[in-house]
């Protein structure tokens, strides 16, 4: 009746972006643990980076710091790495899903593909439903900051 | 008394109490009818594929599943009290139409989810393009 073995459109989503640079830099803002910390995470958050072994079977885990002070753990392991084209990682944590991540050098920019394949549709709905009730927490927390900027 | 009296007044015609039965309603709505719900389960997902391409009769529905009638007409009422499928009488048939409409606010937290993931994108481009400038200034 339904398979959910090929037909994965209920479960996954893709992002595609140039990026203006060579395909070396963006492989290693992607790879080195120092660039990455910079970037990862929704604007506001930061982030510490405890390990992160670039190999197949290796392990990654990072934590976000929200703004509010809110720690968000993430731990995944690292399943392919084809050095300046493929990234793959399971994230092992919920919510769980696998990550493709593919780099294509045009001339000095790179085609980037971000590819989440979640273990199940149901994982993917929870994902989205819960996500939008952090987005609600974080509004609340933008309206306070606002309120409290007028109050001082 | 009179004072209570003059308190419960206030009280009543504050926004506040206005603003909590507004939500209370909310909730006990959502409560009957999440759409989440309704889509959190595989049958119920496929039946309503099933029925996305033109309305079905119910005894073709349950033809197509290996599960009892009884199983699938309860998940064809779940669907219908979540206003995801309208079930419509047409003589001794029982028709089930999808009500599409309804998932579009699936779609659109899936949209609010996707946006989280291109802001990460954001951060890369620019993240990667104050980088270059840094070594291109060298």
């Amino acid at each position: 009746m339904e398979n959910n073995q090929i037909n994965t459109s209920d479960r996954e989503l893709r992002l595609t972006r140039v990026i203006d640079a060579p395909v070396a830099l963006v492989w290693e803002v992607w790879i080195k643990p120092e660039h990455l910390a910079q970037w990862w995470g929704p604007n506001g958050f930061t982030n510490t980076i405890t390990k992160m072994d670039t190999q197949p079977g290796g392990e990654w885990e990072l934590v976000m710091h929200g703004p509010d002070g809110t720690n968000y753990p993430n731990k995944s392991i690292f399943r392919e790495i084809v050095v300046h084209k493929k990234i793959v990682y399971e994230h092992t944590s919920s919510p769980k899903f696998i990550s493709t991540i593919e780099f294509e050098e045009s001339g000095e920019q790179t085609n980037l593909s971000w590819h989440m394949l979640f273990e199940t549709a149901e994982e993917f709905i929870r994902t989205v439903k819960t996500f939008k009730a952090d987005e609600g927490l974080k509004q609340n927390i933008e309206k306070l900051t606002e309120y409290v900027k007028q109050l001082t | 008394m009179c004072q209570h009296y003059s308190f419960f007044k206030k009280i009543c015609a504050s926004k506040y109490l206005r603003l909590y039965l507004q939500a209370l309603t909310c909730v006990i709505m959502k409560a009957r009818r999440d759409v989440y719900q309704a889509i959190a389960d595989p049958t119920r997902r496929a039946i309503i594929n099933l029925i996305a391409s033109g309305p079905h009769n119910v005894n073709a529905i349950a033809e197509k599943f290996d599960f009892t009638r009884q199983a699938i007409s309860l998940h064809i009422q779940i669907l219908a009290d979540c206003g995801l499928i309208k079930v419509k009488q047409q003589g001794r048939d029982r028709f089930c139409e999808a009500q599409l409409a309804q998932l579009s606010e699936v779609s659109a937290f899936i949209d609010q989810y996707r946006q989280h993931w291109e802001s990460k994108l954001d951060n890369l481009e620019k993240y990667v393009a104050l980088l270059k400038k840094e070594r291109d200034g060298k």
